[in-house]
């Protein structure tokens, strides 16, 4: 049953990149006030997929859930079960963002990002083993999941900054893209914040400490470091010089190179660094 | 934010004292600040943090960088006065925004609540520093103690401390086999081993009956004990039945290379495998004992689960794996607490109001306007 719900949520997932991206290239191709026809066929191609991200989503709620009645303790112990939380983060913030604006390719760029996150959680033995007694407190789910969920608005930054550099970059508004851009990096800032702070308070009571400059800790201070230097500088671009037009390329820059620190304090410090967080890495 | 010289980091104009605080005022040198701070902090997550040996360094970082970590002293970059003047400068920058920009007002409340309450949790940690005790107490089970060890040496609990008692708990019953390979056998044959069972080992009759398991063996005037309920040199005593006749002997987890009889001539190799599961806590129980000797209180402390008695705060920090029952706990004192998660609940609070609540604001007035 758990397997079925994973497979049948990366199938919707799968499914739902040729519909959005046919959605795509219809709009972008498309002379300014299209015929009929055509705008009706768009309707039902962006309904058709968003209704299979949403699909994807509550299917991989339901992998998540079956997991947790299985294993009888909160599915947040391992790489590929955190992933599957940044997976529906990601998911949440893009139908929230979805809601707010609409730019051709959105759904291109949400159901390629699911995707990207499950194929890659494939990559790992997904042992769902027991509990260490550092992981066995209540700030186990509020911790990894406010920073999955940060991790998963970042991404969906990253996606954006993608997007508006391969397709918007010359049609769409750059004040509309900023505007985005800004929400979800601000949004996943103020939950990696969150974040930060109750895997602080849970150290303490695991290890007797809120901060050791543990390479976890080190890392996750340093990517908060970058989207609260992106914040400022958005409010001193002008003074700075920076036009209206080019804070679009600002923020592209500052949410991939934002993103890659982002891999890094996950993956790369889970690998390549000795840590107190090592049980993360598997 | 502020002003646009400022912001900008514009030449300022005054006395020094002036140019400073426009400096400090300046987004653009918090902002390298920050990034000098951040860069810092992946040398200090890169070079691993403990004593520096020159040999060492230079042979795995090359002469020039061996010698520049060394010198920076990268090998404990959290104390370095120059880190820590970094942290300080950027809390100075902090503070000059925060409170250099007049009266606040709805506009601005979520910007100074959030640079206040990174104020809050720097001076938590300032008071960490100057204030605070980290030590540790090693603690046999019966023992009793009355100070702990930290860095400066032994200080006064100010109470006693005893362990009654060091426990871990596992998920499920150890794995135990016995490993049998006949000569002639590729790989050998795993056996449960379960007392009183007779496994038949080869058609020549040649069998194998599991006798006795002891969990911490000893021989004392009695024969055969164990010397504890804990299994610190788990054992098994089987018997060989065979063509040639029979012999028992005790094989040990612990040491696979202890020969009672000379098996190999007999053509069987044993061996006693026993595989631990998952480790699923550990607790220690303790008493806490007045001036008096009088008992004043009874606790468990396992991770997660700290003890506060006094002005200090116990955890699980560690234990002697050979024995199993001597817990090691951390002992600490952090005036700066209070500080810390005051700053800890403002700041989320300070980024809410500042990405949700004032634009609201801002919207409103607009429309008002």
């Amino acid at each position: 049953m758990r397997e079925l719900l994973w497979k049948i949520s990366f199938g919707m997932f799968l499914a739902a990149v040729p519909v959005s991206v046919a959605h795509a290239v219809i709009v972008l191709g498309m002379r300014k006030g299209g015929s009929e026809r055509e705008g009706r066929r768009l309707v039902w191609l962006r309904r058709a997929a968003n209704a299979a991200i949403v699909a994807g989503m509550a299917a991989l709620a339901g992998y998540v859930a079956t997991r947790w009645v299985e294993t009888g303790h909160p599915p947040f112990s391992n790489i590929p079960e955190s992933l599957s939380w940044m997976a529906l983060g990601f998911c949440a913030v893009y139908l929230v963002a979805r809601a707010h604006w609409d730019f051709p390719g959105m759904e291109a760029g949400a159901c390629a990002g699911a995707l990207a996150i499950l194929a890659f959680s494939a990559l790992f033995k997904d042992a769902a083993g027991p509990l260490v007694p550092a992981l066995q407190s209540n700030w186990l789910v509020f911790h990894v999941f406010t920073c999955m969920v940060s991790y998963g608005a970042f991404l969906a930054a990253f996606c954006m900054a993608v997007l508006w550099l391969a397709l918007w970059r010359k049609r769409e508004s750059g004040r509309l893209v900023d505007r985005m851009s800004y929400h979800l990096m601000a949004f996943g800032f103020l939950l990696l914040t969150i974040g930060i702070i109750s895997g602080a308070v849970w150290a303490r009571q695991a290890w007797g400490r809120y901060w050791g400059w543990d390479p976890k800790e080190t890392w996750s201070l340093i990517t908060w470091f970058v989207y609260g230097s992106y914040l400022h500088f958005r409010r001193i671009a002008s003074a700075l010089g920076v036009s209206e037009e080019r804070l679009p390329a600002v923020n592209a820059v500052f949410a991939v190179v934002g993103f890659a620190f982002v891999l890094f304090t996950y993956l790369g410090v889970s690998y390549l660094l000795p840590s107190l967080h090592s049980y993360a890495s598997g | 934010m502020q002003n646009a010289d400022a912001a900008a980091g514009r030449p300022a104009k005054g006395g020094a004292i002036a140019r400073a605080l426009r400096l400090l005022r300046s987004v653009r040198f918090a902002l390298a600040l920050t990034a000098l701070i951040a860069l810092a902090c992946i040398a200090g997550t890169l070079v691993p943090q403990g004593p520096y040996d020159p040999n060492e360094a230079i042979a795995r970082y090359g002469r020039v960088a061996g010698l520049l970590i060394g010198l920076l002293g990268l090998h404990r970059l959290y104390s370095t006065a120059w880190f820590l003047g970094l942290l300080g400068l950027f809390a100075l920058s902090t503070a000059t925004c925060t409170f250099s920009r007049g009266r606040p007002s709805l506009r601005t409340l979520g910007s100074v609540v959030v640079h206040a309450s990174i104020l809050l949790i720097t001076a938590g940690a300032i008071a960490r520093g100057l204030f605070g005790v980290n030590g540790e107490v090693a603690l046999a089970e019966g023992e009793t103690v009355k100070s702990f060890t930290t860095e400066d040496g032994e200080v006064p609990l100010g109470f006693e401390l005893r362990l009654d008692d060091f426990d871990i708990r596992y998920y499920g019953e150890p794995k135990e086999l016995l490993l049998a390979r006949l000569s002639g056998d590729e790989a050998p044959r795993s056996i449960p081993v379960e007392v009183g069972s007779v496994i038949s080992l080869a058609p020549d009759g040649t069998s194998i009956e599991v006798l006795r398991r002891i969990g911490d063996f000893r021989i004392d005037a009695e024969g055969v004990v164990s010397a504890s309920d804990k299994p610190l040199n788990p054992a098994v005593e089987v018997r060989v039945r065979g063509p040639e006749g029979e012999f028992t002997e005790w094989l040990f987890a612990r040491f696979p290379g202890f020969r009672g009889h000379d098996r190999a001539q007999r053509g069987l190799e044993l061996r006693y495998v026993r595989q631990k599961a998952a480790i699923q806590a550990f607790e220690s129980r303790v008493t806490v004992l007045n001036d008096q000797g009088a008992v004043t209180r009874q606790e468990s402390i396992l991770v997660n689960r700290p003890l506060e008695i006094g002005r200090y705060t116990l955890f699980q920090m560690d234990y002697d794996p050979k024995t199993e029952a001597t817990s090691v706990l951390g002992v600490h004192h952090d005036p700066g607490i209070p500080l810390v998660y005051a700053g800890f609940v403002l700041l989320p609070l300070g980024l809410a109001y500042t990405f949700y609540v004032r634009p609201l604001l801002d919207r409103k007035a607009s429309g008002d306007a």
